[in-house]
């Protein structure tokens, strides 16, 4: 047996010896898998609920009767965002954002019924999950029973006697390194069951999972690297109890709250109400579409008059009425998504300035990388958003080509007219599918993240191995 | 006077309480002058708008100018409704980064417009606001802990406590060495919140409510870390019991009621 492998038994018989640490690993246990289970049944009730919605809204858009394809354009839709499986494991922003869009012509709504609007303020505490565990209290309990490692042999005089019989610094050092990290294994095994579980039953894919659980890894791993560290340079164990509780508190607590305010501060983003204003006053210039005299349209009667070569709209082998609204509805979407582009582009240079403050504090690129591996990052959002959006552009202009096929002009001008299609003709639109982002695109998401928390992990491993090596001579 | 002005100077000679102190007061200045900055940024969003609704209700009004029976702009006129953050809104954010506090109401299609909600970035609400509030709750305590976790424990590791346990009027000397330092945290806290309630006009009454919140609990961390002190376990024990309490307190236990809260009132 080598030395470091000796040094690391050791020290984790007095951890074994300590009960408040064999306590604390097996709270921690409890609480990841409570969490886990409580997550998923969470994850799983939601969507089997907007499963269920999303059938009787698409039952209810299938079952109008025969009518004027405008009436179902204003009759509108409903989609409920579905939740991802490794929600269970990251709520991320689930729990921040709305999950019911209505789809309707001329407009572009909303995702509303967030939970934060609709659950008490404890919310805003922190959500309990396999994540939160791993962020926040995993490494507090690497402080708390890693700190003593090597202080400890340096107040009861061990270390020098350790060092004198010719005990290398360095491997001193990975013993109590090789301790800490298989105790932050214990620690992490809960978490990677989990993963392994919704993996290996097909509810999320492996490659998502083992980016998961690496990012803990390196994480719990860089936390044991920070005590053990710490531990080594202070002269006694509870000035390393101190530095190391300053430290969590401020990478763990303080910045992952302060950065983000800042970040609202540095970019201010637009209010609804004025965004509603000029989006609406820029689409009443666009002209009316159910005006088929509406000046603002004269180029586009006149470009289709000259394709056809007619000389009036009664002369068009198709209905002008539908052309001209589905003119008006591309001109409004560009309009919009102008707006919806610039709203979210914003969002992202704030999150921007979070991400690139991940070089300050881990906790940051952790979540960045926990957050769009599960799928509940503002990316994944955005993604539900603009697929609605782009069902709700094809649902209208497939009405609006109904219209301007299966009508007469001179039929849906007449006041006196009903004007209805059949049925069938809504019967025949697609069911609304939500597509995930394919695993290249979130693991390019997941990069530059990770690739911060490796270079975390190397810096530290550098700076450990130096101070190891310099231990010889620092102990008198 | 003299044995309080000495405690003092002892306090202020340790780098490293001291530092504490200084840091603490720093975090509140920084979390009050945040909140005041939220609260000015939001009444001045409440401002902004009242003159662009105007012209949007001017414009309403040119679009249907013969409306015989005043329905049509009745119908399609929005109404600004807001919200103003009170005095004291710059202590506790709260829900006033999610909940919108400006919104537009018309006749037309109002069911669907209760639901509207506030453009804002999930991700960064989702860590919670700075406040003043985060400022007490959560760091407070720490800086006590901090403070007070070697109190007894430091002076037997250094050999002192029994020459300090023998001196008449022991108990004077304890009360002393914890009041002075329960006062400092207290005005650390409460120089800049008094400051910002200077700034923003926040009545006498409210402010002493805030005050005396601020002062109950920190007590109770006071007292926490007394009883915990007095165990006579050494230091890091210490530390360690008062750290997991209050990580318990913070972070486990309100996660762990938000889980039982929805479990026990499902929202559909």
């Amino acid at each position: 047996m080598s030395i470091f492998t000796r040094i690391a038994r050791e020290e984790w018989r007095s951890l074994l010896r300590d009960r408040a640490a064999v306590f604390g690993l097996l709270l921690l246990t409890v609480l990841t898998l409570l969490a886990a289970l409580n997550a998923h049944e969470y994850q799983r009730n939601a969507d089997a609920e907007r499963a269920l919605y999303q059938a009787r809204a698409n039952h209810e858009f299938h079952a109008q009767p025969d009518r004027h394809p405008h009436r179902v354009v204003h009759f509108g839709h409903f989609l409920f965002r579905p939740l991802n499986p490794l929600a269970a494991f990251d709520g991320g922003i689930d729990g921040y954002t709305g999950h019911t869009l209505f789809l309707e012509g001329h407009r572009q709504n909303s995702a509303n019924f967030g939970d934060v609007r609709q659950n008490s303020l404890l919310l805003r505490f922190g959500q309990m999950s396999p994540a939160f565990v791993l962020q926040v209290l995993a490494p507090l309990l690497l402080v708390f029973f890693g700190h003593a490692g090597v202080a400890r042999e340096r107040e009861s005089g061990t270390l020098r006697i350790l060092l004198a019989q010719g005990v290398p610094g360095r491997q001193l050092v990975l013993g109590k390194l090789l301790a800490l990290g298989s105790f932050a294994g214990i620690a992490l095994l809960p978490a990677l069951l989990a993963l392994a579980w919704l993996a290996a039953t097909g509810k999320a894919p492996w490659p998502l999972a083992l980016l998961l659980a690496t990012g803990y890894g390196v994480w719990l791993l860089l936390w044991a690297l920070i005590v053990v560290l710490v531990s080594t340079l202070a002269p006694r164990g509870r000035d390393a109890l101190l530095a190391l509780l300053a430290v969590w508190a401020l990478v763990v607590i303080l910045l992952p709250r302060w950065v983000p305010d800042m970040a609202s501060t540095a970019v201010a983003l637009s209010t609804r109400y004025e965004d509603g204003i000029h989006v609406h006053r820029d689409y009443l210039a666009l002209g009316d579409p159910h005006d088929p005299k509406d000046p603002a349209f004269a180029a586009f009667r006149a470009g289709l008059l000259r394709q056809y070569g007619v000389t009036r709209i009664e002369d068009l082998p198709v209905n002008y009425k539908g052309l001209v609204g589905m003119e008006g509805e591309r001109l409004s979407t560009e309009l919009f998504n102008s707006y919806a582009a610039a709203a979210f582009d914003r969002q992202q240079r704030q999150n921007a300035i979070v991400d690139r403050f991940g070089w300050l504090s881990p906790t940051l690129a952790l979540r960045r990388l926990s957050m769009a591996a599960s799928g509940t990052d503002l990316a994944t959002y955005q993604d539900f958003l603009d697929q609605g959006e782009r069902y709700r552009y094809d649902l209208v202009q497939g009405l609006n080509r109904i219209q301007s096929e299966a009508l007469q002009f001179a039929d849906d001008t007449n006041p006196n007219k009903e004007n209805r299609v059949s049925r069938s003709h809504w019967e025949a639109f697609p069911e609304f599918r939500y597509r995930p982002a394919a695993l290249a695109v979130i693991i390019d998401r997941a990069a530059p993240a990770g690739l911060m928390l490796l270079a975390w992990l190397a810096a530290l491993a550098v700076l450990a191995w130096r101070v190891a090596g310099r231990l010889g001579r620092t102990v008198r | 006077m003299t044995a309080l002005a000495f405690e003092l100077r002892l306090i202020l000679r340790s780098r490293l309480l001291a530092a504490a102190l200084l840091l603490l007061l720093l975090l509140s200045s920084l979390a009050v002058w945040s909140g005041l900055h939220e609260v000015a940024r939001q009444r001045q969003t409440i401002e902004r708008l009242g003159p662009l609704n105007e012209q949007d209700v001017a414009s309403v009004a040119r679009r249907y100018p013969v409306s015989p029976d005043g329905g049509q702009p009745a119908y399609y006129t929005f109404y600004a409704t807001w919200d103003p953050p009170g005095d004291a809104a710059f202590m506790a954010i709260g829900l006033r980064d999610v909940a919108p506090h400006v919104l537009r109401v018309r006749a037309l299609g109002l069911q669907a417009q209760l639901y509207e909600g506030e453009t804002f970035n999930p991700e960064l609400a989702l860590a919670g606001r700075f406040d003043f509030a985060f400022v007490l709750i959560y760091l407070a305590p720490l800086f006590v802990i901090a403070l007070l976790h070697d109190l007894v424990s430091g002076e037997r590791q250094s050999g002192r406590l029994r020459m300090l346990l023998a001196m008449p009027g022991g108990g004077r000397l304890w009360r002393r060495r914890v009041g002075l330092r329960y006062a400092l945290v207290f005005a650390s806290l409460a120089l800049p919140l008094i400051a910002g309630a200077l700034a923003a006009g926040l009545a006498a009454s409210s402010l002493s409510i805030a005050l005396v919140v601020t002062l109950a609990y920190l007590a109770f961390w006071c007292g926490l870390s007394l009883l915990v002190g007095t165990r006579g376990w050494r230091s890091v024990a210490n530390a360690t019991a008062l750290m997991g309490t209050w990580a318990v307190l913070t972070l486990v236990l309100p996660a762990l009621a938000n889980v039982a809260l929805t479990r026990a009132l499902p929202v559909h």
